[in-house]
């Protein structure tokens, strides 16, 4: 035992303290189960059933665990494999499988008359696209590197005479080609040379 | 390429920490080395950029490495027991200092943040703000290899550019990390936050047990973690959580210097305040809040080298962004009433969306509600012996100087509703984990983790 290696007044308060200690040893394990594990046990339902409440019965930590956290999971183990450009057409929609179509459809040098936010989202009329691709940067994130050039930066922009297609979405931009399209269509990227 | 790119940031920022002091406890060298690395690393890149060394992996790489070889260096001749107190660091853990009530907060942090770092690595980054701006500057910073040269800031290509509230003068250090990895190969930016959330958990952690002890310290970081609409953001390619990551460990360690009066904690808190404005520029209200506390107590303790070099680390970031702005053309029409003005309409707006935000519970969970009560029931200690006074005014300048700012911004861009409704909700997340830290920390709180902890500790 420890206690017969100590010294002097430590030593005696020690050898005093030592029948209780093991008195309570006795009690606490008599069943060979410690005291301390039986006030953690009993600690831990606490706090497992206080966890429990907070994030079922708290709606925003519902909505973190069961919608934020549990429903994306499901979706990751659903579709473990799936590509970038799968992801990016799941997030964002028509508004990607629009871009990616123009990038696919045209070079990397590419210099593009890109539709304008009224092309869009037409007033009156509901749109297929949900995002912002209308903004320019935003679609720069999949066209990159090729350049663009919103109708309204034609007298400004020093890629405006180096425009190599020209960007149909909801049948329009075809007013801005130098030649009549026999059979036109609601989305395409038609080049400027016939 | 990639994963050595972030293992040579994550250990200079290791590095750093030591460099600051060795006393730091290994949970706290390994929570803070990503962010400061990654601040590091935007830093470097600036520079590199400025003298006209293109963003390419090799001088990325080398210069990163230089700079580990040089925080080494430092550590080997000033910091000799670097080793010893890193084994000491490892050693001192003992399975007899913890208990079932820790174990299941961290087991649930564990497992809640495996769900958001998944989450975040499987999605592309696809919100609206971050494509278009940070992740997309990021990207063609990445491909371009340059960022003063973006051809997406030529005004004869974007004409907008120098508009109110442009990308152009969005701080840099979320765009340059991403920047960086881009440039090291990544398929997306994603790695940036979900990292960052990971080790500001641990860093968290760390820095609330030095205080709290660990059952305390597991209960707050869990709940700070649950926070909804924090743990949303987490996972997107935005600045802000990365921002609030910054931020909130810069306040908490100004509170861990006044309450230990360790220097360590003084110019790590300045190291923090120096990536905070290069995350977010609104991020000066912090530099303000913390620097006019730190400046008081200077003017009673005479400490006045302290203060200078804490001020050194939080200005010399921005004072290195501005010049480098304005040699390069990074402007914009500004967006600020730089004069007083009373508008009683435009206050009682910002006022009533803030009340709002404040009584929110699906954005914020109990952070506010928790923070209340503990603030009630550690009020004697408060009056009493000024507990956790310097946190509370850190807490209440900050917020006090955001609600100046937004009630002195030009909203020329924007509706003022719309500013308040969605972006107003994010600069709250700063906050979250500093609400977290003073309801675990504060004298009566801690007290009784503590007292919990004594009780349910493993006996022999």
């Amino acid at each position: 035992m420890k206690t017969t290696k100590n010294t002097g007044n430590k030593n005696k308060a020690q050898v005093k303290q030592t029948p209780t200690k093991q008195a309570k040893k006795a009690v606490s394990s008599g069943s060979g189960f410690p005291l301390w594990l039986v006030k953690n046990i009993c600690a831990v339902l606490a706090a497992w059933f206080f966890l429990s409440e907070s994030i079922n019965g708290q709606h925003g930590y519902k909505w973190a665990y069961h919608i934020l956290m549990k429903s994306n999971m499901a979706i990751i183990r659903e579709y473990p494999h799936l590509t970038l450009e799968q992801k990016n057409a799941m997030k964002l929609g028509s508004d990607y499988a629009y871009l990616q179509f123009m990038k696919n459809a045209t070079p990397e040098d590419a210099v593009i008359l890109y539709p304008s936010r009224e092309d869009f989202f037409p007033k009156g009329v509901e749109s297929p696209f949900k995002q912002d691709v209308s903004n320019k940067l935003w679609a720069l994130r999949v066209l990159y590197p090729r350049k663009l050039v919103t109708p309204s930066e034609m007298e400004t922009s020093r890629y405006a005479k180096d425009i190599t297609h020209v960007a149909i979405v909801n049948g329009k931009g075809y007013e801005r080609l130098g030649y009549n399209v026999k059979a036109p269509v609601a989305y395409a990227v038609v080049p400027v040379k016939r | 390429m990639l994963y050595f790119g972030l293992f040579l940031s994550i250990a200079s920022g290791f590095a750093f920490m030591h460099c600051l002091s060795v006393k730091f406890t290994l949970i706290e060298k390994v929570g803070l080395s990503f962010p400061l690395g990654m601040a590091f690393t935007s830093f470097l890149m600036l520079l590199l950029d400025q003298i006209g060394i293109p963003l390419t992996p090799t001088p990325l790489l080398a210069s990163q490495t230089l700079l580990l070889a040089g925080l080494c260096l430092f550590v080997c001749f000033y910091r000799k027991d670097a080793w010893s107190s890193l084994r000491e660091s490892v050693s001192r853990f003992s399975l007899k200092d913890v208990n079932l009530v820790w174990l299941l907060f961290i087991l649930a942090t564990v497992y809640v943040e495996y769900m958001n770092f998944s989450k975040c690595m499987y999605y592309p980054p696809t919100d609206r703000d971050s494509l278009s701006g940070f992740e997309t500057i990021g990207y063609i910073a990445g491909m371009e290899h340059t960022f003063k040269g973006l051809s997406i800031f030529d005004k004869s290509y974007m004409p907008g550019i120098h508009g109110p509230a442009s990308y152009i003068t969005y701080a840099p250090l979320v765009q340059l990390c991403y920047a960086y990895v881009y440039s090291l190969g990544a398929e997306t930016s994603k790695i940036i936050p979900a990292l960052m959330y990971l080790f500001f958990l641990v860093a968290f952690y760390g820095a609330a047990s030095r205080t709290a002890g660990r059952t305390g310290a597991s209960v707050a970081t869990f709940f700070m973690l649950l926070t909804p609409e924090m743990l949303g953001f987490s996972s997107l390619s935005m600045t802000n959580v990365i921002h609030a990551v910054f931020a909130s460990l810069s306040v908490i360690y100004m509170s861990l210097w006044f309450q230990t009066r360790e220097k360590k904690d003084l110019l790590l808190c300045g190291a923090l305040l120096g990536g905070n404005i290069l995350s977010r520029t609104e991020g000066i209200v912090f530099i303000a809040a913390v620097l006019l506390l730190l400046f008081v107590d200077t003017l009673r303790s005479k400490r006045y080298w302290d203060f200078a070099r804490a001020s050194l680390w939080a200005l010399v970031p921005l004072i290195v962004w501005k010049i480098y702005s304005k040699l390069n053309g990074l402007y914009a029409e500004s967006i600020a009433i730089t004069y007083p003005f009373w508008d009683a309409e435009k206050a009682n707006i910002v006022a009533s969306y803030m009340w709002t935000l404040y009584k929110h519970t699906q954005y914020y969970g109990w952070t506010f509600i928790v923070f209340l009560i503990t603030f009630l029931v550690n009020l004697w200690f408060l009056i009493r012996k000024k507990d956790s006074l310097y946190l509370l005014l850190a807490i209440g300048l900050s917020s006090l100087f955001y609600i100046i700012i937004l009630y002195q911004i030009d909203y020329k861009w924007d509706t003022i509703q719309n500013v308040l409704s969605y972006s107003a909700k994010r600069f709250l997340f700063c906050f979250v984990p500093m609400l977290w830290y003073f309801s675990l920390t504060n004298h009566a709180v801690s007290a009784v983790f503590r007292r919990m902890e004594g009780f349910l500790r493993i006996r022999d």
